[in-house]
């Protein structure tokens, strides 16, 4: 059978991709995920936390991930319907518009990072001291070791 | 690489099929209404047409805003409920599709033939909306049977 150089050269570039997103659909499943909160998610606590502490499954470029703690301008009751879902809409505007904003806010209470730099799988946020009672969000973005980038928030209570 | 009569043909068919990639796309129907005085756009579909009893069928939802920037994160305020023919219901949470920042899916399976409604409650920002989508699909019924499909 005689064989088209034309079409070779076509079809060459798709084989090229192919064979590039091959590895992808590999590793898909497999990215960094945030495995244990301090405090956990929805978690109602009766003094506020001095720290955030994010556990990832593996560790995180800090010079090119954005991790912050907001205050949730709201006064919405835990025990009112449907209450955690409208946290939860509360929570992801305010990270759409803040997490990679570099506007400075007075609703932001995390003061420092560790480690600084460098890569690790445990984040700690140092919060602002005696934080009132409300409703916090705690979100990142994070650019895993495996170049993978990760987002995702989520919220926690203090009630006295 | 020599540029032939047949080349140029070969390459002029690229845009042709990227048409008719978006039209296949396209004939997918979603069904959108606006919440919050204008505030948001939700839509819903369901991917992997067609629809046929005994599937997983995935739910397609959307949340933009006025200016059509896609809302991700809503994961959390968002429940899909999938009203069956007989009215029986299923309560499902979603979870954003992976590298599709403000689209939501949720997983069912229809056990009968028939139109299927997809209610939608959530709450975006203060704006809080419950949704009911009869007309997400270009089928009637939306779920068919697949007896007039198999073999042997």
């Amino acid at each position: 059978m005689r064989r088209s150089r034309r079409g070779d050269v076509l079809r060459r570039p798709f084989l090229s991709l192919v064979l590039a997103l091959l590895p992808l659909l590999g590793t898909a499943g497999a990215h960094a995920y945030l495995a244990a909160t301090e405090p956990a998610a929805d978690a109602v606590l009766e003094a506020a936390p001095a720290e955030v502490k994010l556990i990832f499954s593996e560790a995180v470029e800090v010079a090119f991930s954005l991790l912050k703690v907001y205050r949730l301008d709201t006064d919405v009751d835990l025990t009112a319907e449907n209450a955690r879902l409208r946290l939860n809409g509360l929570a992801a505007l305010l990270v759409n518009r803040e997490l990679a904003s570099n506007e400075p806010s007075d609703n932001r209470v995390d003061v420092a990072i560790s480690p600084e730099r460098g890569t690790s799988a445990e984040i700690v946020l140092t919060l602002k001291g005696e934080l009132p009672p409300g409703h916090y969000v705690v979100m990142w973005r994070v650019l895993s070791v495996d170049t993978h980038v990760l987002q995702d928030h989520y919220v926690f209570s203090v009630v006295p | 690489m020599t540029t032939t009569p047949k080349n140029r043909r070969n390459l002029a068919l690229i845009p042709v099929l990227a048409t008719l990639l978006s039209l296949l796309a396209a004939a997918v129907a979603h069904q959108s209404v606006v919440v919050g005085e204008g505030a948001y756009r939700v839509t819903v579909g369901l991917l992997n047409a067609p629809y046929y009893v005994g599937q997983i069928e995935s739910l397609d939802l959307i949340i933009r805003d006025s200016g059509d920037q896609l809302i991700e994160g809503l994961e959390g305020s968002l429940i899909a409920e999938i009203i069956a023919p007989n009215g029986a219901k299923l309560s499902l949470s979603v979870w954003p599709q992976s590298g599709k920042p403000g689209y939501y899916t949720a997983d069912f399976i229809p056990t009968v033939a028939g139109n299927y409604r997809i209610r939608v409650i959530g709450f975006i920002g203060e704006v809080s909306f419950d949704e009911t989508f009869e007309h997400y699909a270009h089928a009637d019924p939306i779920i068919q049977d697949p007896a007039a499909i198999r073999v042997p």
